[in-house]
């Protein structure tokens, strides 16, 4: 998949030379999408201005180095990856490895009618790792592959990740919430 | 067929998180960014259209006090690493009814907020219109309404840099103009 030629033209005038009106087109394109990627993977939703301001600061000075092999998007989604991990001063991995394993089985069934206040609640207290691979692949679409290349791991630590994440959601919204329609 | 139920599996999650999949409000971050990325690039933005001009037009009017300040000695920046003055003003063009108050104090209280974690930000404020004209005699007269309607002190590395901030200002995004005076130390 590859961005379109205006997408690129864009991303050149705008992030590139610095022209305004290109920058805010963009800018309007990819923010509300980053805003809400970064309100619920940050630690502190209230950072999630924070987390896209620097984003875009870096983006602005290393967009020379984008080699357009990823979408703009994807690569814009990477830079707020690595402004979170480091606003977390805490790697990602820990929080990949250091959690109890649960036992080997299938995905379990997703939650019905729970709202939106209570699952932010429990994405809020999922471990850093599970709560990232879990939003990039389920509510931001990202595949696999994807993921693993914006988080460097394995696309199979991706898939494991995922399938504990939801393991955890369902687990933490506990018969009661999670399975109003199961 | 396990990739088909992988991919029906797959469905059912993002079908149930897609309440998470609101966007965020981009608005009110945009002009922090836009002030920020200004400074990052050190006033070398490409400005647009009338903005451009505007801040063309700081830029000699800065230098022009400059040189009437040191008695027409067309030298160097007066100012370096100094502090500058941004006047708002509401002329004929000037038009926010589209935005309450509320949202207009938002709007600019996020930029200033935004310089503020930058450093630039020394003051600001909101001006009334009503003013009182004072003469040597002592005399007090009300005045008209003016039309300069708040103030930025900002810190900036020199003219073009203070420039390319106001550029940002919100205000100009609703036909205000913005005035850029060095402020001159001691």
């Amino acid at each position: 998949m590859s961005d379109s030629a205006e997408e690129l033209r864009l991303f050149r005038q705008g992030l590139v030379e610095g022209d305004d009106e290109a920058w805010r087109t963009l800018y309007r394109r990819h923010t509300p999408g980053l805003l809400r990627l970064a309100e619920l993977l940050a630690d502190r939703p209230d950072d999630a201005d924070d987390l896209v301001h620097d984003t875009w600061l870096r983006a602005a000075r290393g967009a020379a180095r984008f080699a357009e092999r990823s979408l703009v998007r994807t690569w814009l989604t990477g830079i707020l990856l690595n402004c979170i991990r480091e606003w977390r001063r805490a790697s990602v991995r820990a929080g990949l490895v250091e959690l109890p394993d649960d036992l080997p089985g299938p995905d379990p069934e997703p939650p019905h009618g729970v709202d939106r206040l209570d699952l932010e609640r429990v994405v809020a207290g999922l471990p850093p790792g599970y709560r990232e691979v879990l939003l990039l692949h389920d509510v931001e679409g990202y595949t696999h592959v994807e993921i693993a290349d914006l988080l460097g791991i394995e696309a199979g630590t991706s898939k494991s990740q995922l399938s504990r994440a939801r393991r955890a959601v369902v687990r933490a919204l506990g018969p009661e919430e999670g399975g109003k329609d199961a | 067929m396990p990739n088909d139920n992988l991919g029906r599996t797959d469905a059912r999650w993002r079908e149930a998180l897609a309440p998470l999949h609101r966007p965020g409000d981009s608005a009110a971050l945009e002009t922090r960014v836009r002030a920020s990325l200004a400074v990052q690039r050190g006033g070398r933005a490409r400005l647009p259209g009338r903005r451009a001009w505007l801040a063309i037009a700081a830029i000699v009017l800065v230098a022009l006090v400059g040189i009437w300040a040191r008695g027409g000695s067309p030298t160097s920046s007066s100012v370096a690493g100094g502090q500058y003055l941004l006047l708002l003003y509401e002329g004929a063009r000037y038009d926010a009814r589209g935005a309450s108050h509320e949202q207009l104090v938002n709007e600019y209280r996020v930029w200033a907020g935004g310089l503020a974690r930058l450093g630039k930000l020394v003051e600001a404020s909101e001006i009334a219109p009503e003013e009182q004209l004072l003469s040597g005699s002592g005399e007090s007269t009300q005045a008209p309404a003016g039309v300069i309607t708040g103030f930025f002190i900002i810190r900036a590395a020199d003219e073009r840099e203070a420039a390319a901030i106001a550029a940002t200002c919100p205000h100009l995004s609703y036909g205000g103009e913005v005035a850029v005076r060095p402020l001159r130390a001691g």
